[in-house]
């Protein structure tokens, strides 16, 4: 698998985890980036930061969206760093295009740790994620969730994507 | 309402119109206006020129790009894929391509600034505008009452009529508000392969770059809103290099309203000009008026007909 690993919020404790992910678990890692979260910043802000360098990356590199290359999938984490997760992530290396996968230990939208998917569909979702604010939807968009969280889903359900989410206890069981 | 303009595509007959569009531009949106550009790089003019030009104008750039247009790396792979380079013609990924740099220079600067534009207009170089009673005031209550602005403006006016899976829309004037023009600038990444919509538009209607902004707002949940009232205070017209201008240029402003897709004399250059443009004896004739003109071959691709004479003549 081929894989951009994006920890968004910086924590230093990741730096095992993807160290593990590159020997342990086959995965190729091609790009790390961490984003400090001073600055200017909204809720969703560190999502559009990763997307900037995702999309400098897309445009100037047509081999990450050839049909004749392996698609290149990110990865994106801000917190729970425990390799465990790695071994679900691996199952979901063949995912479709259109596939925004939210790993959760709880098995639900409430608290997702990671984000994995597609580099377009990661790219297109986290690209303007800064721009949505809790108010948006109206009525004419359907909502399915509730949360902290819903307005990053209900917006990647507006660009086309679908959402899954993994539970990894449940997996692990 | 601030607001962000983004000027792309090829110059063509800029120097005709830019007059016209900064006129617009100002009574639309007053002061409170960034300009954001992202020009095909061609001998139509310099980059400073434009620059210089809008600046003379009061007018604030923040990004102003020059881009070759072998730069768009979609056309490189659909060359090799014969079926989907007829499908995903070069006036719908062109475009996109100059979308999603452009969106990209303004997000970033909306993120380092800590600001967020109200909405968006997306104009061409080679348009200039009828208006009628039009103001600002006009403009702005047409557009407040929305709220939070989810709609892309694709039809040249603007009232407030909404339509999903209508006619296709057009790429005239296209104003979005802040999410929506992002939404609508991520359109080159939904058609790289791992993303394409095509088999969709190749059902709606074969390779039409307005079929495919009709399919790509309507699955991104983007309203279009069309004007289909007998008066309008805003209109955008294409000029070409045989457009008469100095008469064009001098109906701008008397303009009553009535309307002028279909018909009317004024568009008789427009028809002409995509009626002819593939036949060999306007070719030439094309080919001169763009040079008298200084306009790049390039910006009409007649650039292609000039060089097969060259090589027939060797």
């Amino acid at each position: 698998m081929k894989l951009i690993a994006i920890d968004i919020d910086n924590t230093s404790n990741s730096d095992n985890f993807f160290t593990t992910a590159q020997e342990l678990l086959g995965i190729e890692l091609l790009k790390l980036q961490t984003f400090d979260i001073t600055g200017p910043r909204y809720k969703y802000g560190n999502f559009s930061k990763a997307s900037f360098a995702l999309e400098d990356l897309l445009l100037s590199t047509p081999e990450y969206w050839s049909k004749d290359k392996p698609f290149i999938n990110v990865l994106l984490t801000w917190g729970d760093y425990s390799t465990t997760g790695l071994e679900h992530l691996k199952k979901y290396q063949n995912i479709f295009d259109k596939d925004l996968i939210v790993f959760s230990t709880k098995g639900n939208i409430y608290s997702p740790n990671w984000v994995f998917g597609n580099i377009v569909a990661i790219t297109k979702w986290a690209g303007s994620l800064f721009k949505v604010e809790d108010d948006m939807p109206t009525t004419r968009d359907i909502v399915t969730f509730t949360t902290d969280f819903n307005i990053p889903m209900w917006y990647a359900t507006r660009i086309g994507l679908d959402v899954r989410v993994v539970n990894q206890l449940v997996n692990e069981m | 309402m601030k607001t962000a303009i983004v000027l792309y595509g090829y110059l063509r007959t800029w120097n005709w119109c830019k007059d016209s569009i900064i006129d617009t531009m100002n009574l639309l949106c007053g002061d409170d206006k960034d300009w954001f550009i992202g020009l095909w790089n061609t001998t139509t003019s310099t980059q400073d020129n434009v620059n210089n030009y809008l600046k003379s104008k009061n007018q604030n750039i923040i990004s102003s790009r020059w881009i070759d247009s072998s730069n768009n790396l979609l056309i490189k792979h659909y060359d090799t894929d014969k079926k989907n380079y007829i499908r995903v013609s070069g006036s719908s990924s062109g475009p996109a391509y100059l979308r999603q740099l452009i969106s990209l220079d303004k997000r970033k600067y909306e993120y380092e600034n800590n600001i967020k534009y109200d909405r968006v207009l997306f104009i061409r170089p080679d348009v200039i505008y009828y208006t009628n009673g039009l103001s600002a005031e006009r403009y702005n209550g047409q557009l407040s009452h929305r709220g939070k602005d989810l709609a892309l403006q694709i039809a040249g006016d603007f009232d407030d009529y909404y339509e999903i899976g209508g006619p296709s829309p057009s790429d005239l004037v296209p104003i979005a508000g802040c999410l929506s023009s992002d939404i609508y600038s991520h359109m080159y990444l939904d058609l790289t392969p791992p993303h394409d919509s095509l088999d969709k538009i190749h059902l709606r209607g074969g390779g039409c770059p307005h079929a495919l902004l009709s399919e790509f707002t309507n699955t991104h949940m983007i309203r279009g809103r069309i004007n289909f009232s007998d008066r309008r205070y805003f209109f955008p017209r294409i000029i070409r290099p045989n457009s008469d201008i100095n008469r064009i240029l001098s109906e701008l402003h008397i303009w009553n309203g009535e309307n002028l897709s279909y018909n009317g004399p004024g568009f008789e250059d427009y028809a002409t000009w995509l009626r002819n443009e593939r036949q060999d004896i306007f070719i030439s004739q094309a080919i001169d008026m763009c040079k008298a003109l200084n306009i790049d071959l390039e910006d009409y691709n007649l650039h292609v007909y000039a060089t097969d004479t060259t090589n027939q003549k060797e």
